[in-house]
């Protein structure tokens, strides 16, 4: 088996852009949550964890701009931080994303121009609602598209996956990084999740499942690491941050609480697990996170330099 | 290592396993007007629907998921095995929403029930299954456009190997004949506009191709490590090897030299540990898109050389339409199918080739060696995926 090790890390949050800033206000038992001048809904929530980044210094071309959602926008400054000026056309992509909210109002105008004595007339969504219907939406919404814009900005062209489940899909993602090296199939990997929950129609979906309420607010975020052999990673000379000694998932195990993490940015869905495990890196320690169902990935790891 | 073929199932225009089999053989469309909902003012009138079910929306998608598994699990005593060692592996997009409720709540400003964000939800099919069979192992939902059940089938393999699990359910599910599926694709260019004539739309390889066809289907393979597979049942066939790539191009369009395909070509079969002279069929992915084809075409010369023009390959989908996230699994099977009997279906359709598409293609049932095939997959973001499968 071909030992792992992390030889980068990114992330953006509520807290701002880099690891420390998450750091920093969870030990200063900061928060970052705001109450927006928007009421969404008037939502059972403290306010929201919310973003502040620029992609357009992270893109090849600008006009990229108008395809990316914003879980996209938030992967693609993340993935940015954890490669640096690092470019592998070979290196492997793995992302976690939530879930896309059950009506994002892209839809509305097409649905609402189709009504007709109060019901749905499917005959005039084909025609009044097809000029309404946003051209661009399949490309936005598509789970995969986070990945596949990280992969366009950064050319990377390696065995790539994208998984989805809440809480854990980003944590999962880490653990199929893991696997992708250790097992040979790929030299390096950039995993992790991406996800925001900001918006009026994820927030009231998140209180529905029971995922967001009193002390749980929503937030936003995206947080990557780069995986890749301890072999590779010496001969580049590259710093070690830490090593992944075990990794795994399944269907039931226990939840780890990581409320401390979301009182300070609110929660952030699919990114919440790579937010939590990239700021713990520098200690040495076990990370379970769970999602609604049941499933749970895990990593363990020693932090620093590693000993042959 | 590889995986044991227990059970297989699927359910797509041409009706349950058996019945997709012997129409494919017979060259017999499943593509049709459609009937689900009123399409005559949309772009597009037709598509590959799995029609006199009686349903529609969430209720139809989770009704092929059991009837495909019902089939699939047939009598295989999965109580044999830990539930800790069962896995669970599903390539799965949203859900699609029932369109009426949806229009309601809009009026309404009700908010959604708590069962429908469940069901909804791209996970909603590995849980399912994995709550059906009390299944403790990993539970995985791979959501990767047109590639994710076969994915799905792949990282099953993998957790196989690894020794995660004894037993890995692998599958997909999608409905695609939905009128917001209709008006998105045909937003972005994507569907056959061939109104007058669907059963010619789907026309892989073709010169005069003009785009994809909206299908429904649900597939379903049960694997097995070797040392469990013998305790369980039959073997049906191996999943031997599994890879994907990423084009990294653009968001809709394919890299002309189809350098995506080739590496997931090539891949796939080092994986499995086999010569590209030992494949005796191709399932394409070949949507019957422009780019798709001569992309995909491109690849596959790249990565067979000399063997390009020797090697059997056809598209499915000429007659069953594409379903999505669920035609890796359904293809992968066809593949397995086809090695295992000795006879590959062909591509519908196909009256002249497109020289850019330029491969042996088989445009008559064709006997074939019972060997190994390969089944591509590809999907919208430039995420490729190749699965070798294996006669018993």
């Amino acid at each position: 088996m071909i030992r792992v090790v992390v030889t980068g890390v990114g992330a953006v949050s509520a807290a701002g852009l880099g690891i420390e800033s998450v750091r920093t206000v969870l030990y200063e038992g900061r928060t970052c949550l705001a109450a927006t001048g928007d009421v969404r809904d008037r939502l059972p929530i403290p306010g929201y964890g919310v973003c502040t980044v620029d992609v357009v210094p992270c893109l090849r071309r600008k006009k990229d701009r108008k395809l990316l959602s914003r879980a996209a926008e938030l992967a693609i400054v993340a993935a940015s931080l954890a490669l640096g000026d690092r470019r592998d056309s070979e290196m492997g992509l793995v992302v976690g994303v939530g879930r896309e909210p059950s009506d994002s109002g892209e839809v509305e105008a097409a649905l609402l121009a189709s009504e007709r004595n109060g019901a749905l007339d499917v005959g005039l969504l084909g025609s009044a609602g097809l000029a309404l219907y946003p051209p661009l939406t399949p490309l936005r919404t598509l789970p995969n598209l986070v990945l596949a814009h990280v992969a366009i900005q950064f050319g990377m062209t390696g065995e790539s996956g994208t998984r989805t489940g809440e809480e854990a899909a980003g944590l999962a993602s880490i653990v199929e990084g893991y696997r992708l090296v250790s097992e040979g199939r790929v030299g390096a990997v950039l995993a992790g999740g991406a996800d925001s929950l900001v918006d009026a129609g994820s927030a009231r979906d998140g209180v529905r499942l029971g995922r967001l309420g009193p002390g749980r607010a929503p937030g936003e975020g995206a947080a990557f690491v780069v995986l890749e052999s301890l072999e590779s990673a010496r001969r580049a000379g590259r710093v070690v941050l830490a090593e992944i000694v075990g990794a795994g998932d399944q269907a039931t195990a226990a939840v780890s609480d990581l409320t401390h993490l979301v009182a300070c940015i609110g929660s952030c869905g699919a990114a919440t697990g790579p937010l939590a495990f990239a700021e713990a890196l520098s200690r040495d320690g076990r990370l379970q996170v769970a999602e609604a169902d049941g499933a749970v990935a895990w990593l363990a790891w020693t932090a620093g330099e590693v000993v042959l | 290592m590889s995986a044991v073929v227990l059970g297989e199932a699927m359910w797509t225009a041409l009706g349950r396993t058996e019945d997709t089999w012997r129409r494919l053989l017979r060259r017999e469309t499943g593509i049709r007007r459609i009937r689900r909902f009123d399409a005559s003012t949309f772009p597009v009138t037709f598509g590959a629907e799995i029609g006199d079910v009686g349903l529609d929306g969430p209720a139809l998608y989770y009704y092929l998921l059991d009837a495909v598994c019902d089939e699939a699990f047939g009598t295989l005593d999965f109580g044999a095995v830990p539930a800790e060692r069962i896995g669970v592996f599903f390539g799965s997009e949203a859900v699609r929403p029932d369109l009426g409720e949806l229009a309601r709540r809009w009026q309404s400003r009700e908010a959604p029930r708590l069962e429908e964000l469940e069901r909804h939800h791209p996970a909603g099919p590995a849980v399912a299954v994995a709550k059906r069979l009390g299944a403790k192992g990993p539970v995985v939902t791979l959501s990767i456009a047109c590639t994710s059940s076969a994915q799905a089938v792949g990282e099953a393999l993998w957790a196989i190997r690894r020794g995660e699990v004894d037993v890995a359910v692998a599958g997909g599910v999608d409905v695609l004949v939905h009128p917001l599926m209709v008006l998105g694709f045909s937003r972005l260019g994507a569907l056959s506009v061939r109104n007058d004539e669907p059963d010619r739309a789907s026309r892989p390889f073709d010169r005069d191709r003009d785009g994809f066809v909206l299908g429904d289907g649900a597939g379903v393979v049960v694997l097995a490590s070797p040392k469990v597979a013998g305790r369980l049942g039959r073997s049906l066939g191996k999943i031997t090897g599994y890879a994907s790539s990423c084009n990294a191009w653009r968001i809709t369009d394919t890299p002309p030299d189809g350098r995506g395909t080739r590496t997931a070509m090539e891949e796939a079969l080092r994986d499995a540990g086999c010569s590209p002279s030992r494949l005796a069929y191709i399932n394409a992915h070949g949507t019957s898109t422009q780019q798709n084809d001569a992309s995909e075409a491109a690849g596959m010369r790249a990565a067979l050389g000399d063997l390009a023009m020797k090697v059997p390959v056809s598209s499915t989908k000429s007659l069953m339409g594409h379903t999505v996230a669920a035609c890796g699994v359904i293809e992968a099977l066809l593949a397995l199918r086809t090695v295992r009997d000795g006879i590959a279906p062909p591509t519908a359709n196909l009256e002249q080739v497109d020289p850019e598409c330029a491969l042996f293609h088989v445009v008559e049932p064709l006997t074939v060696d019972k060997g190994v095939a390969l089944s591509n997959a590809a999907g919208f973001g430039g995420s490729n995926t190749t699965i070798v499968v294996e006669a018993p």
